[in-house]
């Protein structure tokens, strides 16, 4: 009965139980909605080249099957449509040369992920508000 | 002019006198007649005016003595009056012409009676320049055996030098001729080869190389002599050469030539056995491609432990995550369903997760400092120590803990990895000293030679010495994690550091006592590292 609500949050991450928990995250804070999830970087790529409108942000992780995350942000950054839009990197990865080459690459957050879930849930809902409510996006 | 003494006989011995002035006035050689009693002048020639100076004149009016340095007219006085009359009479002796001159003459004198006076007919021949040439050639022929004595004694000196070198160097000495045999062996190369000197000396040098070489040795030989062209000569070269015993070894070869006193060439070859140099260049080899092998295995092992710590960063993490998330979530969406004993093990299943995600970064972090570069430089430890401190300070000042620095000297080192240190060995310090209501931290230094040793001594639980050396291995633990919580990683990284500074670490300690932690570090080298 609802049109499809427009998405505003790409989630790319092939973990399941991550993309549960991220979901269960956003929604503490009403922001579960508009999610699409992509379980590759492949399906994300698609998902952006083919949406009229793109999403506000894109929650990235960097271990992904078939194309890799930091594949995905070069892609999107190097492509002048795409190159606007915030790309938050939602790692497990600590590792100072991911940290490093995703700068490098254009994102705008490098967010490890926390293993505590507390601090796993502000982590993602602090970055999903600051994204989706409180960064003014340049004109489309 | 012919005029013969006695003019009064002069027609009737037309040819006599004739044949007279021929031999006499146009003889080639000084001629006079003398008389034998006065000594006077009777007649001279042309050859006598011409040779003396004096005029004919001047000569009738003189005797034999004015042609004479006056020092040797005692002499010829001397000679004439001992002289008995004869036919004829030689002998050299020393005139003095008009300009003053001194000539050699040799006399040829021939005694005749004329008209019953003794006169004599003499010829004389200007020896002169003959005796200074024989003089001048007996003083080269002295001067030349002077020089030839000299040479030889040169030479034997050369020879006797030649030979003591020779005797006495330990590197093979063999000369050769233009046939190729070998003309000179020394000791040297009686112990290199294994030939006695005698056996060698007359042998082709063929003998001292290996079967295989003998043929381009010949056929260099032949080149050399015939063209000149030098592969070998004036060269060192590295050949092998083979012993008496057949046993062939590696050897240096310096080769010259020479030609000898009769023109022929000759061979000076001057041999080493490099045997020990091969052996150790090949062992610095094989040492050199060994540890090649071993940076390159070393390289693998380290691209793998990345490659590890990545995954275990990465996918260990994510479990973990899920199982905390889960039961967090379990709690939150069925809580007032679980009972208190399901709450509990909720607890000690989230409390574990933590545990691990802790284990897991400290791994992580362990596992980085083997692989991150050193940066040294002057590190001021007071202040570092007073920085880690004050994290600590919260805790130890609300437990009334004594904190005491001694003046620590500056070290040599990375100042990001020595705050590590500082701060799990401090950490360490107040942790263990935690129960006890009079605790008291104390860091100091000891100075030694070549090397700082700072140390942390606290009066916590300390440690039972029969455990000291597991101290510093990753994840050992002398307490349970009830008692003190901790991964077991704080002292082995402490000491990884510390090693990789080139200092080391120990302990001291004993059961509820306390325990002394020490680190030790290099003084700086002055003039680089």
């Amino acid at each position: 009965m609802n049109r499809p609500l427009e998405v505003e949050i790409l989630l790319v991450e092939d973990s399941p139980a991550d993309v549960e928990l991220t979901l269960r995250a956003l929604a503490k804070h009403n922001l579960a909605n508009q999610v699409h999830v992509a379980k590759d970087g492949a399906e994300a790529l698609e998902f952006i080249a083919h949406s009229s409108n793109h999403p506000k942000v894109v929650l990235l992780d960097l271990k992904l099957p078939k194309v890799s995350g930091l594949e995905v942000l070069r892609r999107i950054k190097n492509e002048p449509r795409t190159r606007h839009l915030p790309v938050v990197v939602l790692t497990s990865s600590r590792e100072e040369p991911d940290i490093a080459e995703a700068y490098r690459l254009g994102a705008n957050s490098y967010i490890v992920k926390p293993v505590d879930f507390e601090d796993f849930v502000r982590a993602v809902s602090e970055a999903g508000l600051y994204w989706l409510l409180l960064n003014e996006p340049p004109n489309r | 002019m012919a005029r013969p003494v006695g003019g009064s006989k002069r027609r009737s011995r037309t040819s006599s006198e004739e044949r007279y002035r021929l031999l006499f006035h146009n003889n080639p050689l000084p001629m006079w007649v003398y008389d034998q009693q006065t000594l006077a002048f009777l007649d001279v020639n042309e050859a006598a005016v011409r040779h003396y100076g004096y005029s004919r004149e001047e000569f009738l009016a003189m005797t034999l003595k004015e042609i004479r340095p006056p020092e040797d007219v005692g002499e010829l006085m001397e000679t004439v009056s001992h002289t008995p009359g004869g036919l004829h009479d030689a002998g050299v002796w020393r005139h003095r012409r008009k300009d003053g001159s001194d000539i050699m003459v040799a006399i040829t004198r021939h005694r005749l009676t004329l008209d019953d006076r003794a006169i004599a007919l003499v010829l004389a021949h200007d020896v002169t320049e003959q005796l200074a040439a024989a003089r001048a050639l007996k003083q080269s022929e002295d001067a030349l055996r002077q020089l030839n004595a000299e040479l030889e004694l040169r030479v034997e000196e050369r020879t006797a030098r030649f030979r003591a070198v020779a005797e006495t160097a330990t590197d093979a000495i063999v000369l050769g001729d233009h046939t190729g045999n070998i003309t000179y062996f020394n000791p040297a190369a009686e112990r290199i080869f294994g030939y006695s000197a005698q056996e060698a000396v007359g042998q082709p040098l063929t003998i001292l190389m290996p079967a295989t070489f003998h043929d381009s040795h010949r056929s260099g030989f032949e080149r050399y002599l015939r063209t000149g062209e030098a592969r070998v000569v004036g060269r060192t070269v590295e050949l092998t050469g083979v012993r008496r015993d057949g046993t062939e070894f590696p050897l240096e070869l310096s080769l010259a030539s020479w030609r000898t006193t009769g023109g022929q060439l000759a061979f000076t070859g001057i041999l080493r056995d490099i045997s020990d140099r091969k052996r150790a260049e090949a062992g610095r080899a094989a040492h050199a491609s060994a540890l090649d092998q071993a940076n390159i295995e070393l390289q693998a092992v380290n691209r793998e432990l990345e490659a590890f710590s990545y995954s275990v960063s990465h996918d260990l993490r994510a479990p973990l995550r899920a199982i905390d998330g889960f039961s967090k979530i379990l709690i939150e969406d069925h809580g007032a369903a679980l009972n208190e004993e399901a709450h509990r093990l909720l607890d000690v299943i989230t409390g574990n997760t933590r545990r691990m995600a802790a284990l897991i970064d400290d791994l992580l972090a362990f596992s980085r400092l083997g692989r991150q570069p050193i940066a040294k430089g002057d590190v001021d430890m007071t202040g570092l120590v007073h920085a880690v401190a004050s994290d600590l300070r919260a805790d130890m000042e609300a437990r009334g803990v004594q904190f005491v620095v001694d003046p620590l000297p500056p070290a040599w080192g990375d100042q990001a990895l020595l705050r590590q240190v500082w701060s799990n060995v401090l950490g360490n310090a107040a942790k263990f000293t935690r129960r006890r209501t009079d605790a008291r931290i104390e860091v100091g230094t000891q100075q030694r030679d070549d090397e700082i040793a700072y140390y942390v001594r606290d009066n916590g639980v300390g440690f039972d010495m029969r455990y000291a050396d597991k101290l510093f291995g990753v994840f050992q633990r002398l307490h349970s994690s009830e008692e003190f919580e901790g991964t077991g990683v704080g002292l082995a990284i402490v000491q990884r550091v510390v090693h990789r500074h080139g200092g080391r670490a120990w302990a001291e300690g004993r059961t509820n006592e306390g325990a002394t932690i020490y680190f030790s570090l290099p003084r700086k080298i002055e003039r680089g590292e």
